[in-house]
């Protein structure tokens, strides 16, 4: 097989200060794999500091939020031919290490996607036990929807194949893209699994999402993913070369 | 003789029929991707509260009274006209920001061309500044 072209996505907004380590880190590890920061209209330094390392850059014109930073990435990879994406938040929670893990994963198996999850092993994850509880009631809530296991929804800790990341440059959900995504990708017959990993804390700056608010996001995030379970199949699924025909001859 | 009886439960029944026939047109724009998820639930918060208030009547003449409505059934009318208002003033709002927006892009694209205009007097020799 040839060598497959990937690419690493870190969708960044105002990471100036994260994301010297994390490409520092990227660069040591994996010298072969592509870097684009997706720069979503960050009022700091972002840019330059990813500039400066020597990776890509693509500059939003404004926020578009995380669906919007991040599907760009993807249609980035689709126009540059990558075979694999893999995406990662920019502020250093997840652990460039366990790239290689999902990398293989996605490699060696037939999934689409790869999820690293924090719940399938335990202890792969500290927070308010709030937090805890609603993604874990969002896996729930995504296993059902789904018909895979999903114990991590709301991980955007992922892997993608080619046929994977060009449907999401096309129809990336934009209001809650992580447990959106999974309920979308499954339902286009995509193959979903998951790998465990740990996160670390987060280094600089706030998480957005807090305290009571947990709440409140997780009623309107679990309504968006009924409305996203109810949404029509998207008939054509794109074209993948790479991917091996099934013995059967169907679909 | 009109009988007062007859025209509060049709009303009542036109006015669920209205607000479900809604609701259930929202969902369905929602999921052949017509329609934006924030928008369907704009919809089905007033789908419900008008099928809530036109169902229980009870619960109409509580709210009337509290509110100081005379005539029970106006409180449907009332409640959507404000809803209405309500909608009417957020799709305002994202009016705005689409036209912030528009601009910015303006901006750039022209910028853009610009650039590339440049690009190709100076490829093609024409060197300026």
């Amino acid at each position: 097989m040839p060598d497959t072209r990937t690419l690493v996505i870190l969708p960044a907004w105002n990471e100036a200060e994260n994301l010297p380590p994390l490409l520092d880190e990227l660069r040591r590890r994996y010298p072969q794999y592509d870097v684009l920061v997706v720069n979503d209209g960050s009022s700091d330094c972002t840019s330059q500091v990813a500039q400066a390392w020597g990776v890509q850059v693509v500059e939003l014109p404004y926020n578009l939020g995380i669906g919007g930073a991040e599907q760009t990435g993807f249609m980035y990879a689709q126009h540059y031919g990558y075979d694999v994406a893999v995406r990662l938040d920019a502020d250093g929670q997840h652990p460039p290490e366990e790239v290689e893990a999902l990398v293989h994963a996605l490699l060696d198996s037939r999934a689409d996607v790869i999820i690293g999850s924090r719940f399938l092993e335990v202890e792969g994850f500290r927070s308010s036990w709030l937090r805890r509880i609603g993604i874990r009631w969002l896996a729930l809530l995504g296993t059902m929807l789904t018909r895979q296991r999903i114990t991590d929804s709301t991980s955007g800790f992922r892997a993608y194949r080619r046929g994977a990341f060009e449907f999401l440059a096309r129809f990336n959900p934009q209001d809650y893209p992580e447990p959106e995504s999974v309920v979308l990708l499954a339902r286009n017959d995509f193959y979903v699994k998951e790998v465990p990993i740990m996160m670390r804390e987060r280094w600089v700056g706030q998480s957005s999402i807090r305290g009571i608010r947990t709440a409140y996001y997780m009623v309107k995030v679990t309504l968006a993913l009924l409305i996203a379970a109810l949404r029509e199949p998207v008939r054509q699924r794109l074209a993948e070369p790479d991917r091996p025909k099934t013995v059967q001859g169907g679909k | 003789m009109l009988d007062p009886q007859q025209f509060d439960v049709r009303i009542q029944i036109v006015a669920i029929a209205g607000a479900v026939a809604l609701m259930v047109i929202a969902v369905e724009l929602v999921r052949r991707r017509r329609l934006g998820e924030v928008y369907s639930i704009i919809w089905l918060i007033l789908g419900s509260v008008v099928t809530i208030l036109a169902l229980f009547r009870n619960v109409q003449e509580i709210v009337a009274k509290w509110v100081g409505v005379y005539y029970p059934p106006s409180l449907i009318f009332g409640t959507l006209i404000f809803l209405q208002l309500g909608v009417t003033l957020y799709l305002s709002v994202a009016l705005t920001r689409l036209e912030t927006r528009n601009q910015i892009l303006t901006q750039r694209l022209a910028l853009l061309e610009h650039h590339v205009f440049r690009l190709h007097k100076c490829e093609n020799g024409q060197d300026n500044s």
